[in-house]
C-alpha cells in the first residue's frame, strides 16, 4: 500500500537528481529542485499514513494518521517556495550579466 | 481509503514529471510541473493530510508556478541553451547520470521497503492525538503542533521567510516600476472586482480558523499574496503598488514578526517560557470557538502577515525588474 507511494517518491526524487545533473538551461536545474522536493513530500506524507486513520483532526473516530511528519512538510513547503524565489532573483541576476542561462556557460567563478 | 485511484494518480505524477523534465519548451514544462504539485495535492488529500493538501495547492502548484512564469518571461528575450551538452562525449553527458541516478534510486528504494509494512504510532504522535485538546484547546493537530509544541521552529521558519525576502530584494534591487501596461479587460476586471472581497474572505477563514479547520497562517497569507498577485495581472502592474506600497507590506511583515516574539516573551514574562501557550495567561476558552486555543489565533495572524507579506513582495521584486528590461 505505502511502498506505491515510497516507489513514486524515489522516482521523482532520483529525476529531479537527474535532471540538476544533465540539463544545461539554469530553470530546468529549478524544475529538477522541485522535483527532489516533491519527493521528500510525498515520502514523508505518505509514510505518515496508518491504514484506516482519520486525518488529525479532532474529534477522532478511531485512530487518526501521525500528524508529525504533516507538520513537518508543511515546513518544507514553505521553506521550499522560498529557496525557489531566490532562486529565480539569482537566475534574473545571472541573465543580465551574462545574457545567458546556459549553466555550462558561468565560468566567471571558476579557479 | 481506494488503492487502484491512488495507483493513478502516483502513476500520473510520475507521468506527468517526467513529461516536465523532457519536454524542450520551457513554458510547457512548467504547466505541466504545476499540474504534477495539483495532482500531489490530490494524494496527500487522500493519505489524509488535508493541511498539506491545502499548502501544495495553494503554495507549491500556485504562487511558485506563478513566479516560475515571471522569472522565465524576463528571460524570454534571450535564446535558451539547447537541451544537454553537444561537444561533450554522450555517455558522460546522459548514461553515467542515468546509471548513477539508478543505482541510487534502487538503493533508496531498498532501504524504504523495509520501512513499508504494518506501521504503528510513534509514542510522540500518540501523545499528540490524545492530549492536544487538553494541553492545547486547538482541535487541529497539525496547527497545535506548529503553533504550539513546535512554535519555535516555526518562529525560525518565518526568519526563512524573511532571508529570503531579503536575499530577492538585495538581489533585484535599483529597478524602477514604470506604468506600463493596462491590464485585461474591461469584463476582466469587473469580474475581478465582484471576485476579490470572496477570496479575501476565503483566505480570512484560513487564517482565523486555523485553530479549529485544515488551514492556518501560512495557507492563508498565501491567499492573500495571491490576491496581490491577480491584481498585479488584472489591471496592470501599477495598481496594486500605488494601493499598497512596498513600505506598508515592509511594515506588515515586520509586525508580523513582532507578534510572534511578543506573544513569545509574553509566556518567558509569565514564568513558563518562550512561546508557551496555556501554561502562559492565555485561556482555553471553549474548544470549537473562534477565540479558543490560548495564543494560537494570535501566533496564526502573526505568521499570515509575515507570509503573506512577504511573498508578494517576492513577486513585485521580480515585475520591477521585468518592467525595467521593458523600457
Amino acid at each position: 500500500m505505502s511502498i506505491m507511494g515510497f516507489a513514486t517518491a524515489v522516482f521523482l526524487f532520483c529525476l529531479g537528481l537527474f535532471t540538476v545533473l544533465t540539463r544545461r538551461s539554469a530553470f530546468k536545474t529549478v524544475i529538477g529542485l522541485m522535483l527532489m522536493e516533491s519527493g521528500v513530500l510525498l515520502l514523508l506524507v505518505s509514510w505518515a499514513y496508518i491504514p484506516g486513520g482519520g486525518p488529525p483532526i479532532l474529534p477522532l473516530q478511531g485512530t487518526g494518521v501521525d500528524p508529525l511528519p504533516h507538520a513537518l512538510t508543511l515546513t518544507a513547503i514553505v521553506i521550499g517556495a522560498c529557496d525557489i524565489a531566490l532562486a529565480f532573483a539569482f537566475i534574473m541576476k545571472l541573465e543580465r550579466f551574462e545574457k545567458s542561462v546556459d549553466v555550462d556557460r558561468f565560468r566567471r567563478l571558476r579557479g | 481509503m481506494n488503492v487502484s485511484l491512488l495507483a493513478v494518480l502516483y502513476l500520473f505524477i510520475a507521468v506527468t514529471a517526467l513529461v516536465a523534465v523532457l519536454l524542450e519548451d520551457l513554458l510547457s514544462a512548467f504547466i505541466t510541473l504545476s499540474f504534477t504539485g495539483v495532482l500531489m495535492a490530490t494524494v496527500f488529500a487522500l493519505l489524509r493530510a488535508p493541511d498539506v493538501a491545502l499548502t501544495q495547492a495553494i503554495i507549491n502548484s500556485g504562487l511558485v508556478t506563478s513566479l516560475l512564469l515571471v522569472a522565465y518571461s524576463q528571460t524570454r528575450k534571450i535564446p535558451h541553451p539547447p537541451e544537454v551538452c553537444d561537444e561533450c562525449p554522450s555517455w558522460l553527458q546522459v548514461k553515467v547520470p542515468a546509471f548513477v541516478c539508478s543505482v541510487l534510486g534502487l538503493l533508496l528504494f531498498r532501504g524504504l521497503y523495509s520501512l513499508a509494512g504494518e506501521r504503528s504510532l510513534p509514542e510522540a504522535s500518540v501523545h499528540y492525538l490524545a492530549r492536544t485538546l487538553e494541553e492545547t484547546g486547538a482541535l487541529n493537530v497539525v496547527g497545535a503542533l506548529l503553533l504550539d509544541y513546535r512554535a519555535f521552529d516555526t518562529l525560525g521558519e518565518t526568519t526563512v521567510i524573511f532571508a529570503s525576502v531579503s536575499g530577492v530584494s538585495i538581489l533585484l534591487s535599483g529597478g524602477r516600476r514604470v506604468h506600463s501596461g493596462h491590464g485585461l479587460s474591461y469584463i476582466v476586471k469587473r469580474g475581478m472586482a465582484l471576485l476579490t472581497p470572496f477570496i479575501l474572505l476565503y483566505a480570512a477563514s484560513i487564517l482565523f480558523l486555523g485553530h479549529l479547520t485544515p488551514g492556518g497562517g501560512f495557507q492563508g497569507g498565501s491567499v492573500f499574496a495571491t490576491v496581490a498577485i491577480l491584481m498585479c495581472v488584472v489591471y496592470g502592474t501599477g495598481f496594486e503598488a500605488s494601493r499598497i506600497s512596498s513600505k506598508s507590506k515592509e511594515t506588515l511583515e515586520a509586525g508580523g514578526a513582532i507578534l510572534f516574539v511578543l506573544v513569545g516573551l509574553l509566556g518567558i514574562a509569565w514564568g513558563a517560557g518562550f512561546l508557551s501557550n496555556l501554561p502562559a495567561p492565555f485561556s482555553a476558552g471553549t474548544p470549537g470557538s473562534l477565540l479558543s486555543a490560548g495564543s494560537m489565533p494570535l501566533l496564526n495572524i502573526a505568521v499570515g502577515l509575515k507570509v503573506g507579506a512577504g511573498l508578494s513582495s517576492i513577486f513585485y521584486a521580480m515585475i520591477k525588474i521585468l518592467e525595467l528590461e521593458d523600457e
